[in-house]
């Protein structure tokens, strides 16, 4: 064979074999929103409007205690402390039991004086739910209040809060601070007692600040709070959509996953896997880190799910059963999660987005000064400076927000060709 | 015309070029799809395999220009026995490369569980660039003088 | 078409129809040439080796039948011979002079008896009682004697008388005669059948107007060589001192036969005189018979050249002025461009240059042909990756409708060997006008064949082998530039094109050989041509 013919052959085989290799498909993505998903919104800006409310009942003349406590302290520190942390910081006051009154800065300095816990019309009865609203925006409400609650009040406040705050997606904090106590303990199961706090930080008697607002300004608050040295001494928990300052996930195949391979993905958070014919998926090992924002609740490792969305050509995605979860164990703040893939039949690409999710049920634990500070049955004798069902309280808030929108551990995406 | 340098040279470079990316994207393309890995990825390995074809292609070029080289030379025409060595000689060593380079492969992915079938695939891609194309290189552009020589050339 | 006829008279006209063989095999005879040769020495070395070159010759042509192109001239020229190839003169062996006249009978015959006083007279006792089948012994009047009348019914006159008679128009024959002006034969011969009667104006040779149809010429050699003189005269079986002939005696008979050639009115038309000052040694005296077998010299080779010239010129009309021709040397020494290729001068240059490339060529062919042509047939087909070669010869030597394409085939390998042995005759015989002294400066000999004193003494010569001496073929034409090498060489047979695919392989492989060897003189020792080969 002439050797030009030779050539010519050559080269067209060449350039036929080349072109027998599969085209890549192009693939269809999730947008990535892992961040936003999981982290929340970060940004707050620089203004920031603060709404608090006074709990005006008799139940919170104690804690005046002469004059000076920390709750004395709380309220002549708030407006300062908001505005040396916020550049532009609006606060109004307002005072809540019976029914809700603005107040002028005048009248909320006279939350120093016993006859501020006596008006009439007020004083009588704390109605929380009259003042728990969520505001939209740069705008976070605070309620100072002792937190008496009977079952039936933290249902219906509870309630409320799922419907008013939780349901726009906004997060309630539970700042508690240990102050001076000298009076008269209402609200409990049993009648009123008297109660006064000695010199021992461990008598002191709890207040709340309940604070009501998007997650990233009710955080934000709290920071600027806790400039103070009863607050940061205090405690306070979170109920947010987002409980996890920061995540990674490391996604490997087991080995014995034969018909599943690797691709490369450069992008954080992104996997991509080949399934091979013959096969329909295999193993997969994840590596989540998680760290949880210092003021949220810890998860319960055993009660975390998997979510799973697929999405294939132009169609919208829909919850799928392709990626399971098979086991869990966590060491540390590391999660390390056992996960099934069984692609669908039909060769092609497959994109998933996939959610760790803490369970919506007891998905969390209480924080321990939750427990420490609660009682179910606070008497004169027993646990006389704990708060009624506080853990019931914050359990329930939680639980709440958790079946709104259980918060999410993590989130990642992967492509999926099954060839 | 085939025969002369620079064509022949040029010619078998191309000709190389064009095998290499015939096994390398077309057949690569392939064995992406059907071998099983275990650590690497699949661009890692397509990396791995195609630098190892591409390395094996340097050497077959090397040797095929090195055989026209001599070939070329005055006294070429002279001493065709020795000519006949060097050209046998570096067809086994062209299979040799063909081997030590599948035993490298072997190696270097004795952890990602590929089957028999793909290395002899693979074997098959790189006998291709090795002793295959130093053969068929050889047979159809050699010096006028050493035209002869390789096997198979009537 | 005219005929040419070569006669060569004695022990030099035998050497100069060797050379002139030698020169029509490298392709620069005539197209057809009928040769004899006149000698009563029969056993004569030089004579033997003329005839057996004859023979060679004829079988080549034979052998050699399909010629690639006309670009190749190889043993071009139709060689004829007569029956008889050597006219001995005498029909017994052991003839005399005096036994030829008849000379006791002349006495015993009263009438007569004059007659053989007469001869008495003439010759001496010494020269009607020698012996003469060992040649006239540098007596040339007893030549004359016993060649003045030739039967024309016998072989080779009969041949000779025939061909004249087959021609018809004036000078259509072109006779050549060849001799030495001294010595014997030839001296006794040349003059003779220069006689008018003879030939030229033979009443068999003449047209009806009278006018002849043989154009006559002659070369006349002049003294050329020397040999070692006896130490004492020779003598006979019976102690009687024999006649001999010693170089001291060609100055005087040269000067006498020129005289002679002067005074008398002989038929030539054209006379050639050639001579050599150098006095080369051709080998040790002997008075004839197989001893006498002298070394080629390259007036051999110029009287060759005469004899081309003289066959090659235009039509000569009748009652042209009668010519003679004489070359002479610038110097002593004697290279390509002292050879005398051509009357005309004007083409001088041209023919110089021809005459060099075709005995270049037929030395390249003639040596390849015995060394690397010899060592691939004797390879079997498979073992042989040469380009040239595969090119050339492409068939399966397992197949056996193939066997007709391989040259090893008995009949072919029989015909290329005929003409390679032709060619190692060749080699022999250019290789041996190169001297020791270096005068003669056309082939060197050293580049051809390995140094006689590497050799035992009953060794033959031996070739250079080619692969392991690359630059000697490259290198054996004196004084031309220094050619390339055997590389380059087989890169001309790798690069020659034999298109005739029905050409058989013996025929092919000569014509490949050939066609090399001239491509890489021309270009490699750079010598111009008229014509290429393609």
């Amino acid at each position: 064979m002439p050797p030009r013919r030779a050539f010519c052959l050559l080269a067209s085989a060449v350039i036929l074999l080349s072109g027998c290799s599969k085209p890549r498909v192009d693939s269809v993505e999730f947008p990535d929103d892992a961040s936003r998903a999981v982290l929340g919104t970060i940004q707050t800006g620089d203004s920031l409007r603060v709404s608090v409310y006074v709990d005006g009942t008799v139940s919170m003349a104690g804690f005046l205690s002469g004059g000076t406590s920390h709750y004395v302290d709380f309220l002549d520190d708030l407006e300062s402390t908001v505005q040396n942390s916020i550049r532009r910081a609006e606060v109004r006051y307002f005072k809540f039991g019976r029914t809700v009154r603005e107040l002028d800065r005048g009248g909320f300095r006279g939350a120093r004086e016993p006859a501020f816990y006596a008006e009439r019309g007020i004083s009588e009865v704390t109605q929380i739910d009259s003042v728990i609203q969520c505001p939209a925006g740069a705008h976070v409400a605070v309620v100072v209040t002792d937190l008496f609650q009977d079952e039936g009040d933290v249902q219906a406040v509870v309630g409320r809060i799922k419907d008013r705050c939780f349901g726009r997606g906004a997060a309630v904090g539970v700042l508690a601070v240990p102050s001076q106590f000298d009076g008269m303990v209402y609200d409990a199961r049993v009648p009123a007692y008297r109660y006064a706090s000695s010199a021992e930080r461990a008598s002191y008697r709890p207040f709340y600040a309940l604070l009501f607002g998007a997650p990233e300004h009710v955080e934000r608050l709290h920071q600027a709070l806790r400039a103070q040295p009863y607050v940061e001494q205090g405690h306070f928990t979170l109920v947010s959509p987002y409980v996890v300052r920061e995540f990674d996930v490391q996604l490997a195949k087991s080995k014995d996953s034969r018909h599943l391979n690797r691709r490369d993905e450069k992008r954080p958070r992104h996997f991509r896997f080949d399934v091979r014919k013959g096969g329909d998926g295999g193993t997969l090992t994840a590596d989540v880190t998680v760290r949880l924002k210092p003021s949220a609740p810890d998860y319960r490792p055993e009660r975390v799910e998997l979510v799973a969305f697929r999405r294939e050509g132009a169609a919208d995605s829909a919850r799928t059963e392709d990626v399971t979860l098979r086991s869990v164990r966590r060491s540390g703040e590391v999660l390390n999660a056992t996960l099934e893939l069984r692609a669908p039949d039909q060769p092609g690409s497959y994109a998933y987005r996939v959610s760790l999710v803490t369970g919506p049920l007891d998905g969390f634990a209480s924080p321990a000064w939750v427990r420490t500070l609660s009682s179910p049955n606070p008497t004169a004798t027993d646990g006389p400076n704990k708060t009624l069902n506080l853990e019931r309280f914050v359990s329930d808030l939680r639980r709440a927000a958790s079946s709104v929108h259980a918060p999410e551990l993590a989130r990642w995406y992967m492509d999926v060709r099954k060839l | 015309m085939v025969r002369t340098a620079p064509i022949n040279y040029l010619l078998t470079a191309a000709a190389g070029g064009l095998l290499w990316t015939a096994l390398a994207v077309g057949l690569g393309g392939y064995l992406g799809d059907v071998v099983p890995l275990q650590e690497r990825t699949t661009e890692e390995f397509l990396g791995l395999y195609r630098i190892v074809l591409g390395v094996v292609l340097v050497l077959a070029l090397a040797n095929c220009f090195y055989w026209y080289f001599l070939g070329s030379r005055r006294q070429a025409a002279v001493n065709l026995r020795g000519a006949r060595r060097v050209w046998m000689g570096s067809l086994l060593g062209q299979v040799v490369l063909s081997v030590v380079a599948l035993l490298t492969l072997v190696l270097l992915l004795q952890a990602e569980g590929l089957t028999l079938g793909n290395f002899a695939a693979i074997f098959a891609a790189l006998s291709l660039l090795t002793y295959v194309f130093f053969w068929a290189a050889t047979l159809l552009a050699s010096p006028p003088a050493v035209e002869f020589i390789p096997l198979g050339k009537r | 078409m005219g005929k040419n006829y070569l006669i060569g008279i004695g022990g030099t006209g035998a050497r100069v129809a060797e050379a002139v063989v030698h020169c029509c095999a490298a392709g620069m005879g005539p197209d057809e040439l009928t040769l004899f040769l006149i000698d009563p020495d029969e056993g004569n070395g030089n004579l033997s080796r003329t005839k057996s070159l004859v023979t060679h010759y004829q079988s080549c042509r034979q052998a050699y039948t399909q010629r690639s192109g006309d670009h190749v001239p190889l043993f071009r020229t139709r060689l004829r011979t007569p029956e008889t190839l050597v006219w001995s003169i005498f029909d017994e062996k052991n003839s005399t002079l005096g036994g030829f006249v008849n000379l006791h009978n002349l006495r015993e015959n009263a009438e007569d008896r004059p007659l053989a006083d007469f001869i008495s007279v003439l010759f001496t006792r010494e020269e009607l009682d020698t012996e003469l089948n060992e040649g006239f012994r540098g007596h040339p009047s007893i030549g004359a004697v016993v060649m003045a009348t030739p039967d024309p019914h016998a072989e080779p006159w009969k041949t000779f008388w025939d061909d004249v008679a087959s021609c018809q128009a004036p000078h259509e024959a072109r006779v050549f005669l060849v001799g030495s002006i001294f010595g014997g034969t030839g001296a006794a011969g040349v003059p003779t059948f220069g006689a008018r009667d003879m030939i030229k104006q033979n009443p068999a040779a003449l047209v009806d107007d009278g006018t002849s149809k043989v154009l006559l010429g002659g070369a006349l050699v002049l003294p050329y060589f020397t040999f070692e003189s006896p130490e004492s005269p020779p003598t006979g079986a019976d102690g009687a001192p024999e006649m001999y002939v010693t170089p001291a005696d060609f100055p005087i008979a040269t000067q006498a036969a020129l005289q002679f050639y002067n005074e008398k009115d002989l038929g030539f038309d054209q006379m050639y005189l050639l001579g050599d000052s150098l006095a080369q040694r051709v080998g040790r005296f002997s008075h004839g018979n197989q001893g006498q077998e002298n070394r080629p010299h390259y007036i051999e080779l110029v009287s060759a050249l005469a004899a081309f010239d003289f066959f090659g010129q235009p039509e000569v009309p009748p009652g042209s002025e009668p010519a003679y021709f004489y070359a002479c040397r610038d110097g002593r020494p004697v290279d390509w461009n002292a050879l005398p290729g051509t009357r005309d001068a004007s083409r001088l240059a041209q023919q110089q240059s021809e005459a060099k490339l075709a005995l270049c060529s037929m030395t390249a062919f003639a040596y390849a042909m015995a060394t690397e042509g010899a060592a691939v047939l004797d390879a079997a087909h498979d073992q042989v990756k040469d380009a040239w070669y595969r090119r050339n010869f492409t068939f399966n030597p397992r197949r056996p409708e193939d066997a007709g394409l391989d040259p090893r085939q008995h009949a072919q390998r029989a015909a290329i060997d005929t003409v390679a042995r032709f060619g190692e005759q060749f080699l022999q015989w250019i290789s041996a006008l190169d001297e020791e002294t270096g005068d003669v400066r056309l082939v060197d000999r050293r580049r051809l064949f390995v140094d006689a004193s590497a050799l035992d003494e009953q060794e033959e010569a031996r070739l250079l082998p080619p692969r392991e001496h690359l630059a000697a073929i490259g290198e054996f034409v004196k004084g031309s530039r220094r050619g390339p090498d055997f590389a380059a060489f087989l890169d001309t047979m790798r690069d020659v094109r034999i298109d005739s695919a029905a050409m058989s392989p013996a025929n092919r492989w000569i014509n490949l050989f050939y066609e090399a060897a001239r491509e890489f003189c021309a270009t490699g020792y750079n010598i111009p041509s008229a014509a290429r080969p393609r």
